[in-house]
């Protein structure tokens, strides 16, 4: 009935959302972020696979990383000691003077169904964006499957590289998959989105799912456009 | 006390009708599928019985560490005899729609209430649960602090016991409080009315019902294996 996820195999990453304060920019949290770099690594913290500053979509205005962990207690031996330091906590949330009004930390495990589809960023000067697919319980790894063979594909067509694939393992929902890709220049990622959901054998597709299962396989998506940052 | 443990609060929203099946099988199935798989008996099991949203089921475990706590997850999810017993119980339908799951820490704060309400050594709380989600972001974290104390004050005041006050550290928000406060039914409840609350940061709350099988002791003793 259902594949489980064995969260022993497979790698770890956490994804952070840290959510602008009102009155602060979006550039004093980048360059808080690029200031605090060396003591970060300093703490044991490893350099993020990816960071992004949220351009439209939800825990916007803000900044989104995504690092890669050996272990979750090496995770808490060095972020977690890190953001407990009173110079760490007082420049993020020190009152009305804090950079941040809000954080989420999820714990996020790749999906091998994103194998031979994911890969490092390799088209620049477009949008990158993050998608929150909502699973249907118990189907993960199918719905990932059909994430993988569908949708990753048309964004590849569209000439968008998909640059990871994930199961949300701890998170304030699941079962959630995230799917991040960087877009080629002058590309809206909506269109390409639309162009697929109205082709014919999508919705055959999803019709089936539906009739397999009850229930749809993939439910709500939230789109968040993000753009890289860059070191200086 | 020092208390250096994580604590998994997993919330179950469960689809409608369903919520019965999933009890039974958390109380009479997975017990000996947790012992097998490393896993402390959970602190609690509840269903919910007020809140933002529901129907809700769910319980607390604790870990002393998290890298321990995902294998345990991984073997329990892997084991054919979960599979068969999950499979027959669920009869071909999900009985879970969505799971909400937050690693916390003991809060310091939680250090000015352990002790009082055991005076029975950590015996079984009855009556009714309210845990809360105090939002501490925004704002200074030492006045929000102590005014969540001014409030679970008054709650203790009232009759109300603390089970425990946890801080999120990954899933949920982080710069949250999660309080638990037993109440001895529902009247006791409904006698400390919202207007004798202190000043305090925002929070929204759940109000559980413990299993029969799930009750807390008191400042969330472990439980001893059966």
């Amino acid at each position: 009935m259902t594949t489980w996820l064995d969260t022993t195999k497979r790698q770890l990453f956490e994804l952070r959302f840290d959510m602008l304060a009102p009155g602060r920019a979006i550039a004093d949290l980048r360059a808080w972020h690029l200031d605090s770099a060396p003591g970060r690594a300093a703490a044991g913290v490893p350099a993020p696979e990816g960071v992004w500053t949220v351009r439209l979509g939800s825990r916007g205005p803000g900044l989104v990383t995504l690092t890669r962990w050996p272990s979750l207690t090496d995770r808490q031996a060095a972020l977690g000691a890190w953001l407990d330091t009173p110079a760490a906590r007082g420049q993020l949330w020190d009152g009305a003077r804090g950079l941040i009004r809000d954080a989420e930390s999820w714990i996020l495990i790749d999906s091998p169904a994103g194998a031979g589809r994911v890969g490092p960023a390799t088209v620049a000067g477009g949008l990158h964006e993050m998608r929150l697919y909502r699973a249907l319980n118990g189907s993960v790894a199918e719905a990932a499957q059909a994430l993988a063979d569908h949708d990753l594909a048309a964004a590849q067509e569209a000439g968008a590289q998909p640059t990871g694939l994930y199961e949300i393992a701890i998170g304030p929902e699941r079962p959630l998959i995230a799917a991040t890709f960087a877009w080629p220049p002058g590309v809206l990622p909506a269109d390409v989105w639309l162009a697929l959901d109205a082709r014919a054998d999508t919705g055959a597709r999803r019709l089936a799912e539906r009739a397999r299962h009850r229930r749809r396989l993939i439910g709500l998506v939230e789109p968040i456009l993000l753009q890289p940052v860059e070191a200086p | 006390m020092q208390d250096d443990d994580f604590y998994e609060l997993r919330i179950y929203e469960t689809a409608q009708a369903r919520w019965q099946g999933l009890s039974q099988q958390m109380g009479e199935d997975v017990p000996p599928l947790f012992r097998r798989h490393g896993f402390d008996v959970p602190l609690m099991h509840y269903e919910g019985v007020g809140g933002p949203f529901g129907p809700i089921y769910g319980y607390l475990l604790r870990w002393r560490n998290l890298d321990d706590r995902m294998r345990a997850w991984g073997a329990f999810y892997s084991d054919p005899e979960w599979i068969a017993k999950m499979t027959a119980n669920y009869q071909g339908e999900q009985r879970v729609e969505r799971a909400h799951i937050a690693f916390m820490r003991a809060a310091a704060l939680w250090a000015r209430y352990r002790g009082a309400g055991s005076a029975d050594g950590g015996g079984l709380v009855d009556g009714i649960y309210e845990l809360r989600r105090h939002d501490l972001s925004g704002q200074d974290r030492a006045t929000a602090q102590a005014q969540v104390a001014g409030q679970l004050d008054a709650m203790q005041a009232a009759g109300g016991q603390i089970l425990g006050v946890f801080e999120t550290i990954i899933g949920a928000p982080v710069q949250r409080l999660v309080s638990v406060t037993a109440w001895r039914d529902v009247t006791a409840l409904a006698a400390h009315g919202a207007a004798d609350e202190p000043a305090g940061p925002p929070h929204d709350a759940f109000l559980l019902r413990p299993a029969p099988y799930g009750r807390a002791r008191a400042d969330f003793a472990p439980h001893p294996q059966p």
